[in-house]
């Protein structure tokens, strides 16, 4: 069906209320029986990110090593020892980074990781299993990702040849010979410095001159390795970004905000246009926390941003069709229309509106979802939700409930007879 | 002549624009300076710059009852300085039971702010060697500037009870005494006032007169803030931190943004023709002029949900053009003409607009006054996108509609304008005669209102210049 051939036929906006507002209050259910399920499977109804929870945090000091070049590599390295660190029984804990920088420069030079502790589980003392088994594994792993081992070792009589991955530059090789030479004085051996060189062809092949029984040849590998410029190092546990004060400066301002918007439109409108509108606020942002917790998407600082930008939006897309309602109520053309046709043709008229704007919203805040990098998604899914949530309410709830209030007072009133059935309007006034 | 003057006009705006987009985005050299593009000077957070950070630890001598409380305070007062330093995207967290550890993005001599905070400065006010006043009661201290005694100063605001202590110390008995202001900074005294008595001061504010500059009246204000933590702190370590996500995040939503903007034209252009052109055209110029304010205002530190915010902006900015030429095609469909509808279709849009606008800017003023941290910068932006979407809307496209109509306002398939039922056969430009009557009128009367004003003025002016001889 054409959206032209829509706009001729009549609007029941407000008649058929009630299965309007089934829809959102549908949706709220779920989001509650979806919370009391993760509540009970998963140890929480809202997934709540380390901005909010706080959490551990690990150095990596890597020193000169770590140029802007190899960050990347060593950070995917970093992620992946942390997505795939599992127990005993090769059970994965689930960890995941929650950030990565990269922390002071030359000599200082250090990843600095922030992680959220596993999932609190019924019986499970999650911060003892944390600090006792899982940063300690942690720690273990990443220090094994530091270390330069050699990916062969040969014995040839007298020689023994270890090839390594990359090249062995001259301040390891010293390490190298100093770990031989501890070993060589521990098991008297006898090998001298001159006997340990880096071979011509290749600087990635060590040489020594030194026999190895079999019995130490495990002992002498674990000499050849040598511990790269790399060492993690637990950091202390750190609080949550988002403070309480924060939080709670934010609610107490939202609903200061909330009192004195109602405020104005009841001064430049109705009061009754005044309490739709905050209702239809309410509904919107209400919505938003539903889609998370029915998805269960991670609550960062990021969502409290994507709050307000809604509770912008839908004010907004709310007082355009109050602005044609209070028009078209006014109107000497209208008066023998009753609150609710007057509602009904105020959304109709304003409806190419309605869809122009949400698609073109809809366009700029999509790309950035399309297009951007998995954190700005988080951000801008909420933000979708609130946006077609805004253009629910301002359609299909913030009029009905006008369009009530006013017949309810024009019943009481006795001005104008109010029925639920309401003649078919003539749409054409003209 | 109007469309002349019309096609003059629009030509203007073009070359603005034009101007606009090339100083966002083309940095360039003139002679020995060179000017950095707008869009690569507005300030950054965490996210995509990184920045600095600093880790505090409790000096030694600080006893460990309720430890945690204290350093949630501390914690609490540092954010607030920051923030008050403009820092609003700053993040200060605890770690562990004694630390705190602080992130700042973008910032030019790190080292300044974190060596001042890690030097707080104990603050008393001596008089005949009693000490009335300490940092303890003072609630906040703020740089100025004092006509009085030409001169910086720190603003001191006081709690109840240093308020009482200085309007007894400041009381008639002690008038002609002087009181010392002394402040101690690793254990050094140093007094750096001593004015005298001339009133008693009831208000509960003491200013701190003779700074050298705005910079060293601001350090100390700092220091006496620090001086106040519930819990002394010394620097530990300070280094450079980089992105969490970095360029790849920045460029990612800089072509989001790209894309969607152009998507937004073509459709535009598509629904309303013209009246879309026009549109693309102010949304090009709302997005120049928000790089160039998101540049120059104090506070803005842009993180990427920031962007997206401001991405978003865009599109409902979009809005008001689409209210007014739905009115617009509202008029015309009931058989007004072009100019016509669009004077009617305008004047009814406008309150509209404003109505919308103003509610969201008392939300973003409510949230920037009682919000703190990232919600008080959120709310700048917020703010700067709402009123410069009402400003294009209401004047600058208003202004390039009207200029479009008077090049060409007789082709209603242009702005895809059509005839209701019952009107197909009215002429697109029946009652232009008229409105042009109308608008010559009008301009005629403005000018001879100004006409009037400017010989009153002139007849003022040489009243006053007769009374001065």
């Amino acid at each position: 069906m054409k959206l032209s051939n829509l706009l001729e036929r009549d609007f029941k906006i407000v008649e058929k209320r009630k299965i309007l507002y089934i829809v959102p209050a549908a949706i709220v259910v779920l989001a509650i029986i979806m919370g009391i399920i993760f509540q009970f499977t998963l140890g929480s109804a809202v997934n709540l990110g380390m901005d909010f929870t706080g959490g551990y945090t690990v150095e990596v000091e890597l020193s000169t090593k770590l140029t802007d070049d190899n960050y990347d590599s060593y950070a995917s390295q970093i992620e992946d020892i942390f997505e795939n660190l599992s127990d005993d029984d090769g059970n994965k804990y689930g960890l995941k980074v929650s950030s990565m920088q990269k922390q002071g420069s030359g000599e200082t030079a250090a990843i600095y990781v922030r992680y959220q502790s596993v999932k609190e589980e019924k019986g499970v003392d999650t911060q003892s299993l944390m600090e006792n088994e899982i940063n300690v594994k942690l720690i273990e792993e990443l220090n094994e990702l530091f270390k330069i081992t050699p990916s062969a070792v040969s014995y040839d009589g007298g020689k023994v040849t270890a090839t390594y991955l990359e090249v062995i530059s001259d301040p390891v090789l010293e390490d190298i010979k100093n770990n031989i030479l501890a070993f060589s004085a521990e098991n008297s051996l006898g090998i001298t410095e001159s006997d340990i060189t880096r071979s011509a062809d290749s600087a990635a092949v060590v040489t020594v001159n030194a026999q190895i029984a079999e019995e130490i040849k495990a002992a002498f590998a674990k000499a050849l390795d040598v511990p790269e410029y790399g060492r993690a190092e637990q950091g202390e546990m750190i609080s949550a970004t988002v403070s309480n004060e924060l939080l709670t400066n934010a609610i107490l301002a939202v609903a200061l905000a909330i009192v004195l918007m109602l405020v104005y439109i009841a001064f430049r409108f109705e009061v009754s246009s005044g309490v739709a509108a905050i209702i239809a606020l309410m509904h919107d942002i209400i919505i938003m926390f539903a889609f998370i917790v029915i998805f269960h998407i991670e609550i960062g600082s990021t969502f409290i941003a994507a709050l307000i930008t809604i509770l912008g939006y839908s004010i907004n897309n709310t007082i355009i069709i109050f602005d044609r309602i209070r028009e078209n109520h006014k109107s000497p053309l209208n008066k023998n229309l009753t609150a609710a046709q007057v509602a009904n043709r105020s959304v109709k008229e304003t409806l190419l509106r309605s869809i122009n704007t949400t698609i073109t919203t809809l366009i700029m805040i999509g790309m950035v979802a399309i297009i951007g990098v998995p954190s700005i998604r988080v951000f801008a899914l909420p933000i979708i939700i609130g946006l077609l949530a805004g253009t629910y309410s301002s359609i299909c709830i913030s009029p009905s409930i006008w369009a009530s209030w006013k017949g309810y007072l024009e019943k009481k009133h006795k001005k104008i007879p109010y029925t639920e059935k309401a003649p078919t309007e003539n749409t054409q006034s003209n | 002549m109007k469309k002349k003057s019309s096609i003059i006009k629009l030509s203007i705006i073009g070359v603005i624009l034009i101007i606009g987009l090339v100083f966002s985005f083309i940095p360039m050299n003139f002679g020995m300076t060179t000017f950095k593009s707008f869009a690569r000077t507005i300030k950054l957070g965490l996210d995509l710059k990184g920045g600095v950070y600093a880790v505090y630890e409790m000096a030694e001598t600080e006893n460990t009852s309720e430890i945690s409380s204290r350093m949630e305070g501390t914690r609490t007062r540092l954010e607030n300085l920051l923030v008050n330093k403009g820092y609003t995207e700053a993040t200060v967290v605890r770690e562990g039971d004694t630390r705190l550890r602080v992130e700042v993005p973008d910032v030019d001599e790190p080292s300044k702010i974190f060596d001042i905070i890690g030097k707080p400065a104990e603050l008393k006010f001596v008089l005949d060697g009693n000490t009335v006043l300490t940092g303890e009661n003072v609630v906040s201290a703020k740089p100025g500037y004092d006509n009085e005694s030409a001169s910086y100063v720190v603003q001191l605001s006081l709690d109840s009870a240093g308020a009482a202590a200085f309007r007894e110390a400041t009381k008639e008995e002690n008038r002609g005494k002087t009181i010392s202001i002394i402040t101690t900074v690793d254990g050094e005294d140093t007094t750096i006032s001593s004015p005298t008595i001339n009133d008693q001061i009831v208000n509960g504010k003491a200013i701190i007169t003779n700074m050298e500059s705005q910079e060293v009246a601001q350090n100390l204000a700092d220091q006496i803030t620090s001086g106040q933590f519930e819990v002394k702190l010394s620097l530990l370590e300070s280094s450079t931190i980089s992105p969490t996500l970095g360029e790849r995040a920045l460029m990612l939503g800089l072509i989001a943004g790209i894309v969607g903007l152009v998507l937004v034209m073509v459709f535009m252009c598509i629904i309303y023709r013209m009246f879309g052109g026009i549109a693309s055209l102010s949304l090009m110029l709302y997005t120049v002029l928000m790089l160039f304010l998101l540049a120059v205002v104090p506070g803005v530190q842009l993180t990427l949900p920031g962007i997206a915010g401001i991405l978003l902006s865009i599109g409902m900015a979009v809005d008001a053009n689409v209210i007014i030429y739905e009115r617009i095609k509202e008029e015309y469909r009931n058989g007004k003409s072009i100019l016509a509808s669009y004077y009617a279709g305008f004047k009814k849009a406008f309150w509209s607009i404003f109505d919308s606008n103003i509610t969201t800017i008392i939300a973003g003023v409510v949230l920037y006054f009682f919000g703190s941290g990232s919600v008080k910068g959120f709310a700048i932006t917020l703010l700067i996108g709402i009123i410069l979407s009402m400003f294009m809307a209401l004047v600058v496209t208003r202004g390039i509609i009207k200029w479009v109509l008077h090049i060409n306002s007789t082709n209603p398939k242009l702005y895809n304008l059509k005839r209701g039922k019952g009107f197909e056969n009215i002429e697109a430009d029946k009652t232009d005669a008229q409105i042009e009557e109308r608008e010559r009128l009008e301009q005629e009367e403005k000018a001879e209102k100004r006409r009037q004003k400017e010989a009153e003025k002139a007849k003022k002016e040489g009243g006053a210049a007769n009374e001065t001889v």
